[in-house]
């Protein structure tokens, strides 16, 4: 099961990347550039957090693991918030509460694929 | 912004549901499952794995999520209500699992009777292994299973790899549930028969053989089952041959354990008889342990080694049966032998305590300080219910009154181990198994560091392609 680790990074980062391309559209974002740098916001998240999380998973147990997804996930909508910050022309939400948005819309419509495909 | 308001406040809320998949975490959990109602007609589901009642109609094809497993039932929560379903009515929704990062223990297994399948999961909702593979009785395997998967161990068996039913120790657990597997991991120990003994073909089937081992015999003991916590069978080898025997109460006993590989001793607190026989305190008395003397247990009559219970010992090249359970209670040392780690348990005083020659006997002009460590040898439990503790170091020993300690080290091992470990496993095969635990450690935490290193890589990239996009937007 570990083997598929780096396939499963993929499909996260995927349907994270168009979860929340499609959010931003509903936003009403209209800039490439702006979707362009949420796709390479979520490249410098999500693997990282799918594999530290899976990692803390394997070594420490379930329970840590909830413990880590809170903690990543609250490092990764920081991160995100920044760069979203610093580079995006849309100025309609402040970056901070677009990330928030957007993070949070992938992690709760994935519960929901999860549970579909599951 | 209104809209916007609105949605954060949804997203806010929907924070709060527990939840325990999301896209960020791909990998599926093993437990729970996932399963499928595959009976046409549907399943009946019920409260109780025992009592066939509250039933309720589950349809066919319905998923379900099985988070404990009872008496070939899985519990699952159905139209918000807790209900158990017929494991042989549901298929696991994976096609198969294997262990991934939980805690791997080799433990060896003796099969048999009528074998056991090889799974694709833990639990009976997954399919068999291709082939439907069973593992013959007689085979000996090597079980390399989580603490989490009670019940289930994952073994390899020809060069095919699969979850075999271990054991659930219920108290109702019913004879056609119980496992296959027999523990043999900390077995190879002697007994000693204190009567007569006819053995039997299993501990399930019960049927007599013609193998009768005769009272007062040393005989190989080699696997146990523990049918449910109040029932325990051996399998004993007698001249070449092999029965199963189950283990009585103290008041009718039939074996006692062999004590010599787990370092146990006695302390008596008042002079103490040793009788010729077991069990019988008006036989001949052959000599006396004297008050605070100690000697060698080298067998009990109780599964816990020598706490009330009749002991044999070797005492000034006397040797004889003591009563432990008589008034002149003698303390075994069990308890505080930490036979992992090859010495007492230790443990730090709370306060300041003054040594006594004896339980309830004179005190002496030595005080203990707080905060020294101490291994503790004996215990007892006086008249009064006071607790007494026989303590030594370098520099003091004796006996101490009341509660005094806080442990210094974790006690890493508990009563099971302390009663199966024999220290006889093949030397060979445990170097076979932690090589290959170690390896299977091995390309786990490389797959993790591997994917983590690339994650790392992804992310530089695409820092460094954020600035060159936005720089050149810039100029």
């Amino acid at each position: 099961m570990i083997n598929l680790l780096p396939i499963c990074m993929i499909i996260c980062l995927t349907c994270t990347i168009i979860i929340e391309i499609v959010i931003a559209y509903i936003l009403r974002m209209k800039n490439k550039k702006d979707f362009v740098n949420i796709i390479l916001a979520n490249c410098i998240t999500n693997p990282l957090l799918v594999a530290i999380s899976t990692y803390i998973n394997v070594y420490y147990g379930l329970f840590a693991r909830r413990i880590s997804m809170i903690i990543l996930e609250i490092l990764a909508i920081i991160v995100e918030g920044y760069i979203y910050k610093k580079n995006l022309s849309f100025k309609k939400i402040k970056p901070y509460i677009l990330s928030f948005i957007l993070n949070f819309s992938s992690y709760f419509l994935g519960i929901i694929i999860n549970h579909i495909i599951y | 912004m209104k809209k916007t308001k609105l949605l954060l406040l949804f997203l806010l809320f929907l924070f709060i549901i527990p939840i325990y998949v999301n896209a960020d975490m791909a990998l599926p959990e093993i437990i729970p499952y996932k399963a499928r109602v595959i009976n046409k007609n549907g399943t009946e589901s019920v409260s109780n794995p025992y009592e066939q009642k509250d039933s309720m109609l589950i349809p066919y094809d319905t998923l379900v999520e099985i988070t404990f497993e009872e008496n070939e039932y899985g519990m699952t929560n159905y139209n918000g209500k807790s209900c158990y379903i017929k494991l042989s009515d549901l298929r696991a929704v994976s096609e198969e699992t294997e262990p991934v990062g939980e805690k791997v223990v080799s433990k060896k297994y003796y099969v048999w009777e009528e074998g056991a399948y090889l799974y694709k999961g833990p639990s009976k909702a997954y399919d068999k292994v291709d082939g439907n593979i069973q593992i013959k009785p007689g085979t000996t395997v090597t079980c390399k299973y989580s603490e989490n998967h009670v019940g289930w161990g994952y073994v390899e068996y020809n060069g095919v790899k699969g979850w075999v039913y271990i054991y659930q120790c219920y108290k109702y657990t019913p004879y056609n549930e119980v496992s296959h597997l027999v523990d043999i991991s900390e077995g190879n120990t002697k007994i000693y028969t204190l009567k007569d003994i006819t053995l039997e073909n299993s501990p399930t089937k019960r049927e007599k053989t013609n193998i009768v081992v005769p009272a007062f015999t040393e005989v190989q003991y080699k696997y146990e089952y523990m049918y449910n916590p109040h029932k325990k069978y051996i399998c004993i080898e007698y001249n070449g041959k092999e029965g199963w025997h189950e283990i009585e109460e103290i008041d009718n006993l039939s074996i006692a354990y062999n004590c010599k590989n787990k370092n146990i001793s006695l302390i008596a607190v008042k002079d103490v008889p040793i009788y010729e026989k077991f069990n019988e305190e008006n036989n001949n008395v052959i000599g006396t342990i004297l008050a605070k003397e100690e000697c060698d247990v080298i067998y009990a009559s109780n599964y816990y080694y020598g706490d009330e219970s009749w002991c044999y010992v070797h005492y000034n090249d006397i040797s004889g049966w003591v009563n432990t359970k008589g008034e002149d209670y003698l303390i075994s040392v069990r308890y505080n032998y930490d036979l992992i780690n090859d010495n007492y348990f230790e443990y730090t005083t709370d306060r300041d305590f003054i040594i006594y020659d004896n339980v309830n006997g004179i005190e002496t002009d030595v005080i203990i300080p707080k905060d020294t460590v101490l291994n503790k040898k004996y215990a007892y439990t006086d008249n009064n219910s006071s607790w007494w503790s026989y303590v030594f170091n370098d520099k003091y020993s004796g006996w101490i009154k009341g509660d005094f300690y806080k442990s210094s080290v974790e006690n890493t091992s508990n009563e099971n181990t302390l009663i199966e470990n024999t220290n006889e496993i093949n030397d060979e095969n445990l170097a076979e198994e932690k090589e290959n635990n170690i390896q299977r450690l091995f390309s786990i935490q490389n797959t993790l560091i591997i994917c983590i290193l690339v994650a790392s890589i992804i992310a530089i990239i695409s820092i460094f392609l954020i600035k060159k996009i936005n720089s050149k937007e810039n100029k």
